[in-house]
């Protein structure tokens, strides 16, 4: 089919626009972004002072799967992680299902608590656990009068750590679930019930297998956040090896086994991104995962 | 596919909108297959056409939105291709009228003087105008989304019609009003169009209001023109059986050539025991399987006698606002309509349909092409 | 049950917000909670700290700066992806997207090594260029959702009157983006005041944003002025979250339509 030179030159024209409205942002990505990601790899392969095979090595590899704490420290995480994603499940659940009913009558309100802390300061309220938690406040009195023993209460505990990291990431659980409850039809309910379903079989026949894509997308989420956070486990954590994200904070910032974390970074990159790759291959609607957003809050 | 059919004027006279072989695919389907049009300058042409088959598509090539992949777009002689939109000085209403959400109806019929920088007196005054034209005076500093559906239509045509476009297109602007608005609101229109004179396309899906509003109608399918011609001549003389099954809701019923007169250019047909007459296009060969396209108010209905073997019985009556209908059966089922006055034929009761012969329409049934598998 | 574990939620949520504002106001020298007393003198203390203060300062423009730009370059980006797609704006898409799904950890550490590479040391420059990694995806993926929901043919008829794909530009897209520039703008303020992930690989002493102070506070020093810290934290993420919930409704904004209903 034979275009008109005119016609060409406007498609042109309109692709140098759209590509000129990008250049900036894009030029921004290719250095820093991914020539920072690049250096990662770079640091991963690295070979360490003092050797001189030149060349690359997968010596931080090895390292990594090696060490001993190694393997205490994925247990460790993925015991919290999905610990923390347990309690986002059954805190964030009942929550997603009351912000989306229609009867509801204090949806608001409750969507502003549970929901706000998205935008809200997370280092900021880690102070809240720490007050609450610490020696010499009243929870760590009151388990001091229980159970005796130290006088520093739940702080630098694993149940800390979950604790904190549950209120962290339970919007997103909530935002995961509601959106996908968006497909269910208070009426679908009522339909089941009239065709004779108790209210328990509605709500594991039609209910769930309707919201069970939220529910995935927001565990995975979760899941991956969990794993990636370092501050709330260095703010409320006990020995400081607790979690993967801390180690590598502590290879890299305290350390100084430059090639080690990025080792670990570099595994920790490719499965998050696997998980979120599925995470959004499963989250009913595309737009959800951009509230995997507040990631950042305190990742 | 290139003959180009004249809408209006007299031949010798230069069109003021040509369409050439206008050909665009989208999604890999043929949208328009070659579309040739006229529009002669101060005419009002009517597209019609079922839903899909290209109209919006054909509006945006004209104002520019969509290139085309073939053909080509002239006004007054100069080719647009090359034109963007904002240069075309084309007015346009869309089929959810578009307003600036973010600016008041003032602002949103001032906007294209604004862009050809009209000094703010002229364009008080003129947008001052239009609102009085369209009855919108009180509604100046109101925004969008506070007006009713016909208010936002107005406002729409109003702010096409504000820089004095060379052509108007409007894209089914009654389709979002209800039954009772759209017919005050069709006649609205054409004064409107005919006051200012201007060139302008009317697109609508609904035959009715192409019928009402326009000189002339082009009938439009799967992207190609069926037919251009006055709303007679649609009714009386459909150039095929897309167009005559799509205008009047017709009754379409099979049947086979018997004889044909070469002479009224028609034929006997026999369907059953059945037989009558329609008009052709083309000689037929007896044998010849058609399709008989005849609209209810042309079928007359008569009490058989005694004497005729009755192969008809009344079924049921509907009642619409126009009269009445009756649907009777025989070979065939037919409606057919009858003033409320007429006599009462009770249901079971045996009747004689009839019509006169170029009244009635027959196409031959075209074999289907061996390549319709792979649709 | 369900009524019970909602309720439960929504204490758990506010709880440690809630809880720092009060340790705050605590007039004894204990971190811990209940407060001993109630007085102000640890907010007399932290501002009086001239490191807090420039810190404070630090985090205020970065986060400005931040703002700013990041929602421009968004826009940009985000009228480029939905008016002119083609198969490269979706690949630049997907990469500008990336980084909601990359570990802010390993995005830190790439440019801590890469700023390390080339000599460059914490300013306000080399902070900010890590920033609008992270914001950016927040703001595009909010500005192309709101730019999708727009009528296309607004801009047609636009065009039909004579604007210029400037005019349409200024005059018609960006008007009606207002309130998504506005909201992205407020989100990624507060991702930027608040942000430690990212943020604790790229300052240095003696250069440093209040989040950052505060965790390193945390490890040394055992005083309620960190919790007045936090609390002034807290106070700019509540005032964005109000605004937010005044200009455009909360749950509009997370939802776009509310959820379901
Ligand atoms: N971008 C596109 N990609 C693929 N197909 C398209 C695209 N746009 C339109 N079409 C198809 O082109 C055909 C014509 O569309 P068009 O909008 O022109 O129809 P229309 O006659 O205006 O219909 P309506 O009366 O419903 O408004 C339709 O079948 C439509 O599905
Ligand atoms: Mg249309």
């Amino acid at each position: 089919m034979q275009v008109a030179p005119a016609i060409r030159s406007s498609r042109l024209s309109r692709r140098a626009t759209s590509l000129l409205l990008l250049a900036p942002t894009t030029l921004l990505y290719l250095t820093v972004y991914l020539g920072g990601l690049v250096m990662v790899l770079v640091m991963s392969i690295d070979v360490p002072p003092g050797v001189d095979s030149g060349g690359a090595t997968l010596a931080h590899y090895r390292d990594v799967f090696g060490s001993a704490p190694i393997g205490a420290i994925v247990l460790r995480t993925l015991r919290d992680s999905l610990a923390t994603v347990a309690g986002c499940l059954l805190l964030g659940v009942p929550v997603a299902r009351y912000i989306t009913a229609s009867a509801s009558r204090w949806k608001g309100i409750v969507l502003m608590a549970v929901l706000s802390p998205l935008m809200v300061s997370a280092i900021g309220r880690i102070f809240g656990w720490i007050a609450l938690f610490g020696p010499g406040s009243v929870i760590a009195d009151g388990l001091t009068a229980l159970f005796g023993g130290k006088p520093t209460g739940l702080l630098y505990t694993e149940a800390a750590i979950i604790i904190g990291l549950t209120n962290l990431l339970l919007p997103f659980m909530v935002l995961s679930v509601a959106s996908s409850r968006a497909h269910f039809e208070e009426d679908m309910s009522k339909a089941a019930l009239s065709l004779g379903a108790t209210p328990l079989s509605v709500l594991l026949q039609v209910e769930l297998p309707l919201i069970f894509p939220g529910i995935l997308s927001g565990a995975l989420i979760v899941f991956s956040l969990s794993t990636t956070n370092f501050v709330t486990a260095a703010l409320l954590g006990g020995s400081g090896r607790d979690l993967v994200g801390y180690e590598i904070y502590l290879d890299i910032l305290v350390y100084f086994q430059q090639g080690r974390g990025a080792a670990l970074a570099m595994l920790l990159l490719v499965v998050v991104v696997a998980l979120m790759a599925l995470a959004i291959q499963t989250g009913v609607q595309r737009h959800e995962v951009r509230d995997t957003a507040a990631r950042t809050r305190g990742t | 596919m290139s003959e180009t059919v004249a809408a209006g004027g007299p031949p010798e006279q230069e069109a003021f909108l040509q369409l050439r072989d206008v050909a665009k695919n989208l999604g890999g389907n043929p949208v328009l297959a070659g579309v040739s049009l006229d529009v002669f300058e101060g005419d009002l042409l009517g597209l019609l056409g079922p839903s899909g088959s290209g109209k919006t598509t054909l509006l945006n090539i004209i104002g520019g939105f969509t290139d085309l992949d073939a053909g080509s777009v002239r006004i007054a002689g100069q080719d647009l291709t090359a034109l963007p939109p904002h240069r075309r000085d084309i007015g346009i209403t869309f089929q959810k009228y578009a307003l600036f959400p973010h600016l008041t109806v003032f602002d949103n019929i001032g906007f294209g003087l604004r862009q050809r920088k009209v000094a703010a007196p002229e364009l008080r005054q003129r947008v001052g105008e239009m609102l009085a034209v369209l009855g919108l005076t009180g509604l100046a500093g109101r925004y969008p989304r506070s007006l009713s559906g016909g208010e936002q239509q107005r406002v729409a045509l109003a702010r096409a019609l504000a820089v004095r476009p060379r052509l108007m297109l409007l894209d089914e602007p009654l389709a979002n009003l209800d039954a009772a608005l759209r017919q005050r609101v069709r006649f609205e229109i054409r004064e409107i169009l005919r006051s200012t004179g201007v060139t302008s396309i009317f697109v609508t899906h609904d035959q009715d209001e192409a019928f009402a509003l326009c000189d002339r109608v082009a009938v439009l399918r799967g992207g190609r023109i069926q037919q251009i011609g006055t709303p007679a001549e649609l009714i009386y003389q459909p150039a095929n059986a897309f167009v005559a099954r799509f205008i009047g809701s017709p009754n379409v019923f099979e049947a086979s050539v018997q004889h044909y007169d070469a002479q009224t250019q028609s034929i006997r047909f026999v369907r059953d025991r059945f037989t009558g007459a329609a008009c052709v296009r083309a000689p037929l060969t007896p044998g010849t399987r058609v399709e008989v396209f005849v609209r209810p108010d042309e079928v007359v209905i008569a009490r058989a006698d005694d004497v005729q073997p009755a192969k008809f019985r009344v079924k049921d009556w509907v009642h619409l606002v126009s009269g009445r209908e009756a649907w009777i059966e025989g070979p065939i089922t037919l409606r057919a309509r009858l003033p409320s006055e007429a006599t009462h034929l009770e249901r079971g009761a045996a009747v004689i349909p009839s019509w006169r012969p170029e009244r009635a329409h027959a196409f031959a049934i075209e074999p289907a092409p061996p390549a319709a598998a792979t649709t | 049950m369900m009524r019970v574990l909602v309720v439960l939620a929504v204490v758990f949520a506010t709880l440690p917000g809630v809880i720092v504002v009060l340790a705050s106001l605590t007039a004894g020298q204990s971190l811990a909670f209940p407060p001993q007393g109630l007085s102000l003198r640890w907010y007399e203390v932290i501002f009086a700290d001239p490191d807090f203060r420039d810190a404070l300062l630090t985090s205020l423009t970065l986060a400005t700066i931040t703002s700013l730009l990041a929602v421009s370059l968004s826009a940009l980006a985000a009228i480029s992806i939905v008016r002119y797609r083609s198969r490269a704006t979706a690949l630049i898409e997907a990469m500008l997207l990336s980084p909601l799904a990359v570990p802010h950890i390993v995005i830190g550490i790439g440019i801590l090594q890469l700023y390390g590479y080339f000599g460059l040391r914490a300013d306000l420059l080399t902070l900010t260029l890590g920033h609008l990694i992270i914001t950016i995806p927040f703001a595009l993926r909010m500005l192309i959702t709101s730019l999708a929901g727009m009528d296309r043919q607004i801009e047609h008829a636009a065009a039909s009157l004579g604007a210029t794909p400037r005019a349409i530009l200024f005059q018609v897209i960006l008007p009606q983006m207002k309130m998504g520039l506005l909201g992205a703008a407020i989100s990624v303020f507060i991702l930027s005041f608040d942000d430690v992930a990212l943020t604790v690989f790229l300052v240095q002493p003696g250069y440093t944003t209040v989040p950052i102070m505060l965790f390193g506070m945390a490890e040394n020093q055992v005083l309620p002025s960190i919790h007045a810290a936090s609390v002034i934290l807290l106070l700019a993420s509540w005032l964005g979250v109000i605004l937010i919930d005044r200009l455009i409704g909360f749950d509009r904004f997370l939802f776009r339509d509310g959820p379901s209903g």
